[in-house]
């Protein structure tokens, strides 16, 4: 076994711990393309195309209640903004790689691949250039063949769960915990409370423009406020 | 839109979104974005996330119920589950708890 398919295995074998939660994601977003009408074939490449797990939840959702694909795409790709700040994050070592490299890993750049990149931090910092990219390869293959395999399992197991099991109900509930998450500063709360309050009163919008207006209101009101609070936290 | 049947704009979309993704992914790790990433305050990212899962859960839950009775028990099922996830803070806990919570409440048709 020669150094780099080495390295390759141990970025797989560490990256398996963070995958579980990846199997019933995708089990799940199969199951609800499914019951929205998708095809097997769309289903799978929806997941190799995007291999973004929420984005592509509120996609095949967006698509089933809004009728237009160009304005589900819209309301989907917004949930991938946070990829920016993973970018942002792992810009300073990739960068040091070739663009092949850069290419190649940025398609894997997902939120477990993020979680990998902090946490193995250290035995990254042990390998050279060469053996680095091999090394998050194996981790970013790791998520996305567990991705793959569950879309394809989700997708033929779909047959067996019945409609009284609210699996669309998912979505909501996949959501809770990453809010919970990101709430940093005082005025996330505010921010969460004017974009449910705001979708609730545009919810009439075509298009499901409501959604979109919401999220850039929310986010700018949530800006304005936690910048006040800031200055007013440092004038104490 | 109907997407057993999937139109050119239905796959165009997808290879858009997936498109656009790489491209957030790969953005600063291009030669524009390495000059950019120091410019940009990550704090504006940071504020995205709760408004964007706030919003996407509110219209998930408006798009999900039929009927009074139905918005009461998803409504509740929603509320038990916000405190689960922010006991857990696990995905996977709240989707479980969270389902099969629902899933006794209508069967106890409550």
């Amino acid at each position: 076994m020669s150094e780099n398919t080495k390295y390759f295995f141990l970025g797989y074998r560490k990256t398996l711990p963070l995958v579980v939660g990846v199997i019933p994601f995708g089990i799940m977003y199969a199951s609800i393309a499914r019951h929205t009408g998708f095809s097997p074939e769309l289903i799978l490449f929806i997941s190799c195309v995007v291999f973004g797990g929420a984005s592509q939840l509120v996609f095949v959702d967006l698509i089933f209640h809004l009728t237009s694909p160009i304005m589900a795409c819209f309301g989907a790709q917004i949930i991938n903004a946070r990829h920016l700040v993973y970018s942002a994050a792992v810009s300073r070592d990739f960068n040091l790689f070739s663009l092949k490299w850069r290419i190649i890993l940025s398609y894997f750049l997902t939120d477990q691949f993020y979680a990998f990149y902090t946490s193995e931090s250290k035995t990254a910092a042990t390998l050279n250039l060469l053996e680095k990219p091999w090394y998050y390869l194996g981790s970013g293959l790791c998520t996305w063949s567990f991705w793959i395999g569950s879309t394809i399992v989700g997708t033929f197991l779909e047959e067996l769960l019945p409609k009284s099991w609210n699996l669309s109900f998912a979505i909501p509930l996949i959501f809770l915990p990453l809010v919970i998450k990101s709430l940093q500063e005082k005025g996330d709360f505010v921010i969460c409370l004017i974009a449910a309050i705001s979708v609730y009163f545009l919810q009439k919008l075509p298009f499901g423009l409501g959604l979109f207006i919401s999220i850039v209101a929310a986010s700018l009101c949530g800006y304005l406020i936690n910048k006040k609070l800031n200055q007013k936290d440092s004038s104490k | 839109m109907n997407p057993a049947a999937p139109s050119f704009i239905l796959v165009g979309s997808i290879l858009i979104l997936g498109f656009i993704t790489f491209l957030y992914r790969f953005a600063f790790m291009s030669s524009i974005g390495q000059q950019l990433s120091h410019k940009i305050p990550n704090y504006f990212f940071k504020i995205l996330a709760p408004a964007t899962f706030t919003a996407i859960i509110t219209q998930s839950f408006l798009n999900n119920q039929n009927e009074s009775q139905d918005l009461k028990t998803k409504f509740l099922t929603l509320i038990i589950s916000v405190f689960i996830a922010y006991r857990t803070r696990s995905v996977l806990l709240t989707v479980i708890f969270g389902l099969s919570l629902l899933y006794g409440l209508e069967k106890a048709q409550w």
